[in-house]
């Protein structure tokens, strides 16, 4: 049942250049401050060799591998085909500022997906992969009082994500053009808990977050050679149904007061933007495979603002270079030690 | 109190004497004392019975306290339910009322007491009890002199647990608090409040936090 054309990854030497300009954003990082905007960073790894090449992968065609950024690409899968994935991701962050540096080491669940061929020329596939994560501590945030020039400090810790589960489909049209469709289903919690001490009385609230939705996508893969390929995706805007649960306690001069226990009540749905991408990829010299993309999201349109501010449009560019020394050879070894290592560059842009 | 009396005897008289004693540990203290104010002043006159409440509206924001002759400044909240209409869900969190005594009405003959006692009363301005704080103590008004080179000196009175009772029921209490003297029983103390709240007499400072803002 399986058989699985094997060609290794190799993401031996990662390099990150990332230009934050105008604005503070950020992707991710899942202990991330930055992920207390929004839904929480949004996930950028994906599955298989894209994680390597930048995150790149609308233009890529790729017939021995899952390309989820894709749904074209499913049209690939050969006759005889069940390909499975499952990964696993770890981050080593640190922080510091002049005083004070401070590491976070995490590891999380990062896919699971699975890709058949229905029948020629169409495939289908399902994964599971995390959309956002949200986990966060901001300590003695200073603020003001209105009405007043006193000020109060409280903390704010955040956790939580969103997962995205997908059901792709991908045809092959004629034999240079293949076109996609996918369905996801987005959902997850994200708990927000504040505390605070004002003169003689204390404040805690719980905020628990349950966001659902469904979301559409279409892709297509253009071959404009039998080394080059063009792609281009687009995800179209949705809005997450939000369903808060809340509980506030206070003390007033040492006496605990429930203000509301574990209440529910509706919160403002999150409209998620239209995202539209394009990518290519050339294979050259039979070892080397670069691939670039391309994608804008259209925050501006989703008309959404938090009391921290509005969102923005984002661009977002990603090139990768791959090295594979036999791309025929199905041995581990010839594929995994013979290599040199290969220098992925991943330029991320946010405007 | 006690009363001398004589019998006559064979020779002389004997003296005895009887002694009446006040039982000081039975409630209400039964004592009784009578003092009348001649030329009252003139807001006061219309002060005939202690249901009477007089607004501080009609006393060119003033309120008064006597000691002896039963005249307490009366603080109602009648609108504090307002506070509710504030955009989005918020708690009380902490609430503290400032009251001003007013300018030249003290010297050093007539002097401030440091602490005001506070009670509640009901509707026909009857004692019930004695406003606690939420840590079990007596509540009183405490008098600020921090400023007092500036003439700012006020009474401030912690209001955080009443407050909170009176938002969190649904009925309109009747009830007020009453502030007196804190010995009130054994003094002739007086004072003079100012209410106004556009020159900073009185101020209720509420301290209220919004957790939703979208409601």
């Amino acid at each position: 049942m399986m058989k699985m054309n094997k060609v290794a990854l190799f993401s031996t030497f990662v390099l990150f250049l990332n230009f934050c300009s105008v604005r503070a954003q950020s992707e991710g990082l899942t202990s991330s401050p930055y992920s207390l905007y929004g839904l929480g960073t949004i996930n950028q790894s994906s599955i298989g060799r894209t994680n390597g090449m930048g995150y790149t992968g609308k233009g890529l065609k790729t017939s021995n591998q899952i390309n989820n950024l894709n749904p074209a690409n499913y049209a690939l899968i050969p006759e005889g085909s069940f390909f499975y994935d499952i990964g696993i991701k770890g981050e080593y962050n640190q922080y510091s500022n002049k005083a004070d540096s401070e590491t976070k080491t995490t590891i999380n669940f990062s896919n699971i997906a699975l890709a058949f061929r229905v029948a020629e020329g169409l495939g289908a596939g399902i994964s599971l992969v995390p959309y956002s994560e949200v986990g966060y501590s901001l300590i003695g945030i200073n603020t003001n009082i209105e009405g007043t020039d006193e000020t109060f400090e409280s903390n704010v810790n955040g956790i939580g994500g969103l997962s995205e589960l997908k059901f792709n489909l991908g045809y092959s049209v004629l034999p240079n053009l293949r076109l996609g469709a996918n369905a996801s289903i987005l959902f997850g919690n994200i708990e927000e808990n504040e505390a605070f001490v004002i003169n003689q009385s204390a404040f805690s609230s719980e905020e628990t977050t349950n966001y659902s939705g469904i979301r559409l996508g279409l892709g297509m893969h253009f071959d404009i050679s039998e080394n080059f390929t063009i792609g281009s995706t687009v995800q179209l805007p949705t809005s997450l149904k939000g369903n808060i649960k809340r509980s506030i306690t206070k003390s007033l001069d040492g006496t605990e007061i429930t203000v509301e226990d574990g209440e529910s009540d509706t919160s403002a749905d999150f409209n998620m933007p239209l995202e539209v991408g394009i990518g290519m990829s050339a294979n050259i010299l039979e070892s080397f495979t670069v691939s670039a993309d391309y994608k804008k999201n259209y925050w501006d349109a989703t008309g959404q603002t938090e009391s921290l501010g509005s969102y923005a449009d984002q661009d977002i560019f990603g090139i990768g270079l791959e090295y594979v020394k036999d791309p025929t050879s199905y041995k581990y070894t010839e594929t995994v030690f013979a290599t040199e290592p290969v220098l992925i560059m991943t330029t991320d842009i946010f405007l | 109190m006690r009363l001398y009396y004589s019998i006559a005897g064979e020779n002389e008289h004997v003296q005895y004497s009887t002694d009446f004693t006040i039982n000081t540990s039975s409630s209400p203290l039964p004592f009784f004392n009578q003092i009348s104010a001649d030329e009252p002043n003139e807001y006061l006159k219309t002060l005939t019975d202690q249901e009477i409440n007089l607004s501080s509206s009609e006393t060119d924001n003033l309120s008064f306290i006597q000691s002896g002759i039963g005249i307490a400044t009366r603080l109602e909240f009648p609108n504090i339910k307002t506070v509710f209409d504030i955009q989005g869900q918020g708690t009380l969190l902490d609430a503290s009322l400032k009251i001003a005594p007013a300018i030249s009405s003290y010297n050093d003959a007539l002097a401030l007491r440091d602490t005001l006692s506070v009670f509640i009363v009901d509707q026909n301005n009857e004692l019930t009890s004695q406003l606690i704080s939420t840590d079990g103590s007596a509540a009183q008004a405490i008098l600020n002199r921090d400023n007092q080179e500036f003439n700012d000196v006020y009474y401030e009175l912690p209001l955080s647990g009443y407050l909170e009772g009176l938002l969190s029921v649904d009925q309109e209490s009747s009830d007020a608090l009453i502030l007196l003297p804190s010995n009130y029983n054994s003094t002739v103390d007086r004072f003079v409040l100012n209410t106004d709240i556009n020159i900073q007499g009185t101020t209720l400072e509420l301290t209220y936090a919004i957790y939703d803002e979208d409601e």
